[in-house]
């Protein structure tokens, strides 16, 4: 039988409800820890983000999320109990490296095999932080100044640095072991050079990933919509997954991205996510990736206001009811 | 009356031997604490340490030192106070930012104030950590591969980045503000391209800093000693503090710039140390700056190895005394 895992244990897919299948919970950046202003009344904290998702929970029938950050983005795994615990959402927590916004040096001097035992050892025996358990791989994937190609090229081969490519294949093998999903970050950037989904897609299936578990996140922050079937043809997972964020596409364009879409066919390999987050510790950044980002005003954003534009468009309610609560169940589970 | 700030309280100077400017103890990597392999056991390494500081002591008289890990170099606090009670050394813990090795993602987004307010409540409130206070500023400066000047012998400013100089500034400030003593990382990979102990000395100094108060490091990394010199005319420290790492510069080149310069009167602002510590925390690098770099065999290995090339080009004893041992008491009091 297959099963999610969640930070609370290992659930049978059947009793579980509505997943959204890319949020947060609590994040930080590498090092906030170190600043006294960092410092919160953790109890204060799990109740605010419980109040958050149990009114959701009230509206909308969502009964869970996927936290898609690993360490290096500050999870948590204490907080993430609390407040499974304290709310009575399902939560899915994350290993893998994000990287995406300053890498953890630690694991950049690491060998392949090194990366693949730390997954390994974070999905079955669980975190350094609480031996909680991890029931997905989150990849990030970033060209660095220096890295990217010069002019406008869609060139393969060019949309990936080694270091990604590397921790790529490390998921795809872990994968290739255990059956566990793997979540990505595309950077809403390198989506302007060429199709860095695909790039994704294809590392992990190379290495010994199956497409049908894997998730290539932030198609949404891309308008190209020749990409994403690209993407989807391989028979992965596509997550329109920043549902409220609009710096690079509004949500009408994604609404019809999606719309456009399911009308071909493609309603079984479609997810739809806010990255939204409860609290991010510490002071408020003056520059950098999370300034001046407007997300979405809560979890209940998508079924209030993005699906209904759905339905504007035609899309049936069981396509609906496949997209937003059958496709992440089955991804999820392995 | 100044004071020499250690992880065990303020001393006075006076009451201090011989103390080595610029080593490690423990470090690691950002994100090695999430590795299980990372475990290691804490009594162990402070035995080890200790064992390690006391045969020193007794071979030749050295009696403390300071750690250059700030937080993002992973300094542990609990294992200095240990390793300082185990050892009977004087331990200088150091606030500041390293990030020559991947940036601490959260104080790149942070701005000039709340830097300040980090480095000052480091110092005088004590770290997050275990609330021990930091004696000394470290800040380390190294260009991103997209940001090295077009040819050798850059201007100064191209030196620099932007987050390299605010940093550099906000320590000037902190310093101008308590008088606590900076010590810099200039990168050996940025020496070939100009003079960037100079762009270091110059920026602080034009952000309030005082250049007596002020630690240029790693001047061992270049053969340039026109740069040293030009460094030097400020009226701050230069520390050669790279003896027994060869891979850069041989330690018989360094004695000759340090005899050179000796020769020229710069006795009083001259400090010699090996970068050397006790134990790297996670598995060995495969890749990266650790990786690559070799180190002296033991603490001792200037006493034993290198000050005998002074002596053999004609450096008094008097001149080795004033250059190991009234240079940094003088150096680190406040």
């Amino acid at each position: 039988m297959t099963k999610i895992r969640t930070v609370l244990g290992d659930k049978d897919p059947a009793d579980m409800g509505h997943i959204l299948p890319h949020e947060h919970t609590y994040v930080r950046l590498i090092a906030a820890e170190s600043d006294h202003a960092s410092a919160f009344d953790r109890e204060q904290a799990i109740e605010e983000g419980a109040a958050m998702l149990k009114s959701v929970n009230a509206e909308q029938g969502i009964s869970g999320l996927v936290d898609c950050a690993p360490y290096d983005l500050g999870r948590d795994m204490g907080l993430l109990v609390g407040l499974s615990r304290a709310s009575g959402w399902d939560i899915v927590a994350s290993t893998g490296i994000f990287g995406a916004w300053g890498y953890p040096a630690y694991w950049e001097g690491q060998s392949n095999a090194a990366i693949e035992e730390f997954f390994t050892r974070e999905i079955e025996e669980g975190a350094m932080d609480q031996g909680v358990k991890c029931g997905i791989i989150k990849i990030a994937t970033r060209l660095r100044p220096h890295e990217k190609p010069s002019g406008h090229v869609s060139s393969r081969d060019l949309l990936l640095s080694d270091q990604d490519r590397r921790v790529l294949r490390a998921a795809g093998r872990v994968q290739g072991n255990l059956g566990v999903p793997i979540t990505t970050h595309t950077d809403r950037r390198d989506w302007r050079l060429g199709n860095v989904g695909l790039e994704q897609i294809d590392t992990m299936i190379a290495a010994g990933a199956d497409p049908e578990r894997c998730i290539i996140g932030h198609a949404s922050h891309t308008s190209n919509l020749g990409y994403i079937i690209g993407v989807l043809e391989k028979g992965c997972y596509v997550a329109f997954d920043t549902i409220g964020i609009e710096v690079v596409v509004s949500d009408r364009a994604k609404a019809a991205m999606v719309i456009g879409l399911i009308g071909l066919g493609y309603e079984k390999q479609i997810l739809l996510s806010h990255d939204l987050h409860v609290k991010e510790i510490g002071r408020e950044p003056e520059s950098g990736p999370t300034v001046g980002i407007r997300f979405a005003p809560d979890y209940g954003y998508i079924q209030r206001v993005f699906v209904s534009w759905l339905r504007d468009g035609g899309v049936s309610e069981d396509a609906i009811r496949q997209i937003t609560i059958e496709n992440p169940k089955r991804v999820l589970a392995w | 009356m100044a004071k020499v700030r250690t992880v065990l309280g303020d001393k006075d100077p006076a009451d201090m031997g011989h103390i080595l400017p610029h080593e490690h103890t423990f470090f690691h990597l950002l994100g090695a604490p999430s590795d299980p392999a990372a475990v290691f056991n804490r009594q162990n390494a402070v035995d080890e340490g200790a064992a390690q500081f006391k045969a020193v002591r007794e071979e030749f008289g050295i009696s403390g030192l300071v750690d250059w890990a700030p937080y993002d170099l992973g300094r542990d606090m609990g294992l200095m106070v240990e390793l300082s009670r185990a050892s009977g050394w004087d331990i200088v813990a150091c606030t500041g930012i390293f990030g020559a090795w991947g940036y601490p993602a959260y104080w790149e987004t942070q701005s000039l104030e709340a830097i300040e307010d980090f480095f000052t409540r480091e110092i005088e409130e004590g770290a997050v950590d275990e609330g021990v206070r930091c004696g000394i500023i470290k800040v380390g400066t190294r260009l991103q591969p997209h940001e090295y000047p077009t040819a050798p012998d850059a201007p100064l400013d191209q030196l620099l980045s932007g987050r390299d100089r605010r940093v550099l500034e906000a320590a000037a400030h902190v310093q101008a503000k308590l008088g606590t003593p900076i010590g810099t990382h200039t990168d050996s990979h940025d020496w070939p391209y100009g003079n960037v102990g100079l762009a270091h000395i110059d920026t602080l100094v034009n952000a309030g800093a005082d250049p007596e108060k002020c630690i240029i490091g790693h001047v061992s990394q270049t053969t340039n000693v026109g740069h040293v010199l030009e460094v030097l005319e400020s009226g701050c420290y230069v520390a050669f503090d790279t003896i027994g790492i060869q891979t850069v510069v041989s330690d018989r080149t360094n004695a000759a710039m340090v005899a050179g310069l000796l020769g020229l009167g710069y006795q009083d602002r001259i400090l010699l140390s090996h970068d050397l510590y006790v134990k790297e925390v996670g598995r060995p690098a495969e890749s990266g700056p650790v990786a690559e770099e070799d180190h002296a065999p033991d603490y001792g290995h200037i006493q034993r190895s290198f000050l005998p090339l002074l002596r053999e080009a004609g450096v008094s004893e008097q001149t080795i005394h004033q250059v190991t041992v009234e240079n940094p008491k003088r150096a680190f009091a406040w």
